[in-house]
């Protein structure tokens, strides 16, 4: 690990200040990425701005229908919500599979999404529920699907003198949805694949990750199915099928793009299965 | 029976209080003054000619206080283990990914990482030999001393192997293979290296075998081995990864403690530690059975091959062990068995718990399962049909007399399993799921105890005792506490022997300085030999203090003497605390400190037949899994595992079972989890995140079973048993998957891949 400076800001202006006048700075916040990309010297900060000062980057909150989650809620805090586990416990399983106990105690939903790996446990989940990302540059916001906002492996679409400050999940209520994981391990284990599909009202979403740059909805799928009741085990087929087809896994120590073709065409027909199913619960 | 005080118990450990507080004191907890920290600059390359190693920059650098290279070493330039044919840092070739090519020592870690990067060479790269098939063709050669690519070979005949098949009702042929495992011990490689006055190097260091480290600090620093004294730190597990590669260690910190003349510490990264240390080898198998109708083995005939590496290192006695242990704990009158060790341009490999048998029972145990089907008989009645009994003999010829519990352990694991209700479970649940499957499948095995006869003359073991005027007593042995909970074991051995409670029995640091060279701690030999050699040193004591009461009139004949719940019976009911009568025999001068050495008798080995009485004696154990398959991801959940297991008397229980759920979990990692991915000799995996070991939440229920056959050459009837928790799990589990799809599995581990193919393949 190189030498770094080291500031712990009182206020976002602060923060995205320090960030704009230093080139080779990164923001902290678990550090459950950082601090293994900077042991293994992958990254080599000049600076690290410790964000978990600013007490208003945390917190899970539901305004007027909208839910809010703060970019340095910990992911075990979004694990165990009250109001989540009621309304969104899939986003909450998700939160469950990332990692072990000791890692959800300092990771961050902010830091998952910032980190934008493919197989990021919250990459899933979010863009299927369209949340939107929450960006602040210490004075105006701007807002952008989260979709957009992961662009690629690690790469996400701030701008220097931006931090991520939250998402929104607009109309929260009345999705049903599963969340599942393939990992080679229970704990500690990177995804094989990653899926998340949710059904509002007749409104089907399909994503899934570890198989592509960064996550994916599957639009086309989706469409196949709109506005179906009760789809049949054939067409819930035909859409894992266009699942199946359309991402663009590779072949890594994690499984073959064989393989994970393979779960994903399983999986989404097994999950939306579950979902329709007359009595389906969640 | 003997009852028992000590022995039995389910006595704390010693050393139980500090590792749950975190006292305890490891290697890098040391801190001399002026400590160095040691690296080493790696081969880039898997084969080639070293043309130039350019240390010049790096010795430059403000802060590095030595680098060295080969010509630099002023003893031996080689790591001792059977055949001597590894050097410590190369010379003229590289023979395998990141094999040792300079050291450096500087003031900080931060410095050293800088001289490593500094370092260059220019290696002549040439094609490497990585497979075993590669090897046999030796098209390429991987070391000029062994001309056909075999480190060694062995056979061993019995019986007309030729007409036993010819006459069989049914054959069964088929090839095996498995990958490497990483021995993933909490703590990584560390030694320090101190020099002191008059020419002394004082190692301490995580390791298995003091006398091992000694060896290799005095050939390369040119010293004698009285000039070497090594300390055994608090280890953190070694599971065989510690036998033989900690030498490389403390040379390495050896030299440059020599050079700077200031204690050096050298710690591995885990992925160098992962990249560089030893591991199980690869392993390529064929193996054909014949049985009778009725389900007797009839012959067998294997060629098994290892994949050892680019050095012997342990690999001739690792084969060894895995040729003797090739059919299993079972009567069988014709064998043709083939061991061979093959060199490739990798990363030598050596020791791992169960030595070179895991690979063959995972092939000879499937190939029984297979046989059971096909002859349409129960899995479990084929192995009790062959099972060992008193007079049997094994493969090598010998006949065995006493402490055979491989049918004591099949009806424990069968009646603790239900198995009858289990089965029925299973089916029914089968019948009703769609994406699920469940199964159950079994596996039997034996170990041999001890070094065996090719241990040769490290088949010895000592120890020291020492009883105070107070009635507390001291131990030293020559063997390793690496975590396994061995000085708590002896502790209640000793005690047993006086009568005395354990907490009076306190054990001292192993080190060199205390007993003679003992041999390695490995080979579940610990308990056994330790154990033996504490109780010879107990018996001189005791005859001591019986003379000392003749001839002071406190009894009237030795044989009225017994050592009882801290009294010391001196005829009827009469008795004297051990406390007093330590005082009164300190007083009258007695000699109460005592030297024990024992060793094991009677193991022969021919090398040209292979027939002999390879061990002194066996342990025996029964596996039962029962998994769950993902039909539509194929992972595989072990949901239980009844591991039943007889090694004599148990001397704690709690330590046992310790050892059986250990073993078992890093059984379950090997079939299911691990998966070293190499190309071209180069390690992919070399950390947590790609080479993955089972968490708890992984490895499903573990139930272990203890079954006693106690054994009359054992201390207090104890054999050893740390290894065989690991060995049988693969066979086990893959039965049972084989049971729960119909998907037969003949390559470790079991890769949901490989399920999937076998599965579509249908
Ligand atoms: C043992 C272990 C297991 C893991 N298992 C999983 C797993 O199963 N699934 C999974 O998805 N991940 C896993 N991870 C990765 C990691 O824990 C998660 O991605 C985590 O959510 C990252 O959050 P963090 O707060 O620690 O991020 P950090 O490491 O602090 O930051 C990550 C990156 O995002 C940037 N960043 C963080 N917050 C902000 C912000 N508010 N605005 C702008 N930039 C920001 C940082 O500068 C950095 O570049 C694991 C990591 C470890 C060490």
């Amino acid at each position: 690990m190189n030498n770094f400076n080291y500031e712990r800001p009182r206020s976002l202006r602060e923060a995205v200040s320090l960030r704009s006048r230093n080139a080779g700075a990164f923001y902290l916040a678990g550090g459950t990425d950082l601090i293994v990309q900077m042991r293994d010297d992958l990254l080599k900060p000049s600076l690290l701005i410790d964000l978990k000062a600013l007490k208003q980057l945390e917190g899970i909150d539901m305004k007027k229908d909208v839910l809010h989650i703060a970019a340095l809620t910990k992911v075990s805090a979004v694990e165990m919500d009250r109001t989540l586990l009621r309304t969104l416990p899939f986003l909450c399983d998700a939160a469950g599979f990332l990692g072990s106990p000791l890692t959800r105690n300092k990771a961050t939903i902010g830091g998952n999404i910032c980190n934008a790996s493919p197989a990021a446990e919250f990459g899933t989940p979010l863009i299927a529920l369209n949340a939107r990302a929450v960006i602040s540059d210490g004075e105006k916001t701007r807002v952008m699907a989260v979709e957009d906002f992961m662009t690629g492996v690690k790469k996400n679409a701030l701008k220097r003198g931006e931090l991520l400050s939250g998402f929104i999940i607009p109309d929260p209520k009345g999705h049903k949805g599963r969340f599942f994981k393939k990992s080679r391990i229970k704990l500690v284990d990177l995804a094989t694949v990653n899926i998340t599909v949710i059904k509002k009202g007749t409104e089907y979403r399909i994503a899934i990750g570890s198989c592509f740059i960064k996550p994916l909805r599957i639009r086309t799928a989706e469409e196949m199915l709109r506005g179906i009741k009760e789809p049949d085990a054939r067409l819930l087929g035909k859409a894992a099928r266009i699942c199946a087809e359309e991402i663009k896994p590779i072949d890594d120590l994690r499984g073959t793009a064989d393989f994970r073709r393979d779960i994903v065409f399983h999986y989404v027909k097994k999950l939306l299965g579950e979902l329709t199913a007359k009595g389906g619960q969640r | 029976m003997k009852h028992y005080s000590s022995v039995g118990k389910n006595v704390k450990r010693y050393d139980a209080e500090e590792k749950v507080k975190g006292t305890s004191v490891f290697t890098d907890d040391l801190n001399f003054p002026g400590t160095l920290y040691a690296g080493v600059y790696r081969s880039p390359e898997s084969c080639g000619r070293i043309k130039k190693i350019n240390t010049v920059k790096a010795a430059k650098i403000p802060g590095v206080r030595a680098v060295m290279t080969a010509k630099d070493i002023p003893g031996r330039n080689i790591v001792p283990v059977v055949f001597d044919d590894q050097p410590l840092l190369a010379e003229k070739y590289v023979r395998y990914h990141r094999e040792p090519l300079a050291i450096v020592a500087a003031d900080d870690r931060n410095t050293l990482k800088k001289a490593l990067k500094a370092i260059e060479c220019d290696i002549e790269e040439t094609e490497g030999v990585f497979t075993i098939r590669e090897s046999l063709k030796k098209k390429r050669i991987v070391n000029g001393l062994y001309k056909d690519n075999i480190f060694q070979q062995y056979v061993v005949e019995k019986g007309d192997v030729k007409k036993a098949f010819a006459g069989a009702f049914l054959t069964v042929k088929n090839s095996y293979s498995t990958n490497y495992q990483e021995h993933a011990y909490l703590e990584p490689q560390s030694m320090l290296v101190k020099p002191e006055l008059n020419g002394i190097f004082s190692v301490f260091g995580s390791m298995q075998c003091p006398f091992y480290v000694q060896d290799a600090v005095s050939a390369v620093l040119g010293i004698g081995l009285a000039n070497v004294s090594v300390h055994l730190m608090s280890t953190g597990g070694g599971f065989g990864g510690k036998e033989d590669v900690p030498s490389i260690v403390a040379a390495v910190a050896a030299l440059l403690s020599h050079r700077t003349g200031r204690p050096v510490k050298y710690i591995l990264d885990r992925d160098e530690d992962i990249s560089v240390m030893s591991k199980r080898h690869p392993s390529y198998i064929e193996y054909e059975s014949a049985f009778s109708k009725n389900g007797k083995l009839l012959g067998v005939r294997t060629d098994y091959y290892l994949d050892a590496g680019a050095y012997s290192t342990l690999s001739p006695i690792v084969l060894w062990r895995g040729v003797i242990h090739a059919v299993g704990p079972y009567e069988c009158p014709a064998v043709s068995i083939k061991g061979y060790a093959v060199a490739t341009n990798k990363v030598p490999c050596g020791a791992y718990r169960g030595f070179g048998t895991p690979q063959i029972i995972f092939a000879s145990e499937t190939q029984m399962d297979i046989a059971a089907e096909k002859l349409g008989i129960d899995p479990v009645r084929i192995r009790e049909l062959n099972a060992f009994k008193k007079g049997s003999e094994t493969a090598t010829g010998q006949v065995l007399k006493e402490s055979i519990g491989i049918r004591k352990t099949i009806d424990a694991a069968v009646s603790r399993c239900d198995i009858g209700k289990t089965r029925s479970e299973i089916a029914s649940f089968n019948k009703k799921q769609r994406y699920k499957k469940r199964g159950l499948g079994i596996s039997c095995l034996f170990y041999g105890v001890g070094l065996g006869a090719r241990g040769g003359p490290l088949q010895k073991g000592g120890a020291f005792v020492s009883v105070f005027k107070d009635g507390t007593v001291q131990f030293s042995v020559g063997t390793a506490e690496m975590g396994q909970g061995m000085y708590t074991v002896l502790g209640q051995i000793v005690s047993e022997s006086f009568g005395i409670n354990p907490s009076a029995v306190l054990p001292q640091r192993v080190s060199t300085e205390k007993v003679g060279d003992s041999g390695p701690t490995v080979a579940s030999r610990a308990t056994f030999i330790s154990g033996n050699a504490l109780l010879i040193a107990c018996d001189k004591i005791k005859s001591s203090l019986l003379s000392f009461m003749l001839s002071e009139k406190m009894i009237r004949k030795a044989s009225d003497v017994k050592f009882e719940k801290g009294y010391v019976y001196t005829g009827g009911k009469k008795k004297i605390p051990f406390t007093e009568l330590s005082s009164k025999a300190w007083a009258g001068r007695v000699k109460m400190a005592e030297y024990g050495w024992y060793l094991p008798q009677g193991t022969s080995f021919d090398i040209r037949t292979g027939r002999g009485d390879a061990y002194v004696v066996y342990s025996y154990a029964t596996n039962i899994a029962i998994v769950e398959v993902d039909m539509l991801t194929y992972r595989t959940k072990v949901l239980k595992l009844i591991s039943a297991e007889e090694f004599g008397k148990v001397v704690n229980p709690l330590l046992a079972e310790g050892q059986i759920q250990g073993g078992n979990a890093q059984g379950i990692g090997w079939s299911l989890y691990e998966n070293m991915v190499v190309k071209n000799g180069k390690i992919l995996t070399d950390d947590f995140s790609t080479y993955l070991i089972p968490s708890i939440l992984d490895i499903g229920q573990i139930e272990p079973v203890i079954v006693e056959e106690p054994y009359k050459g054992g201390p207090w009837g104890a054999k050893g048993m740390g290894e065989m928790p690991l060995m049988g799990i693969a066979p086990s589990i893959g039965n049972a998957i084989y049971d729960a799809t119909g998907t037969r599995l003949k390559k470790v581990p079991f890769t949901p891949e490989d399920i999937c193919n076998g599965h579509k393949s249908k």
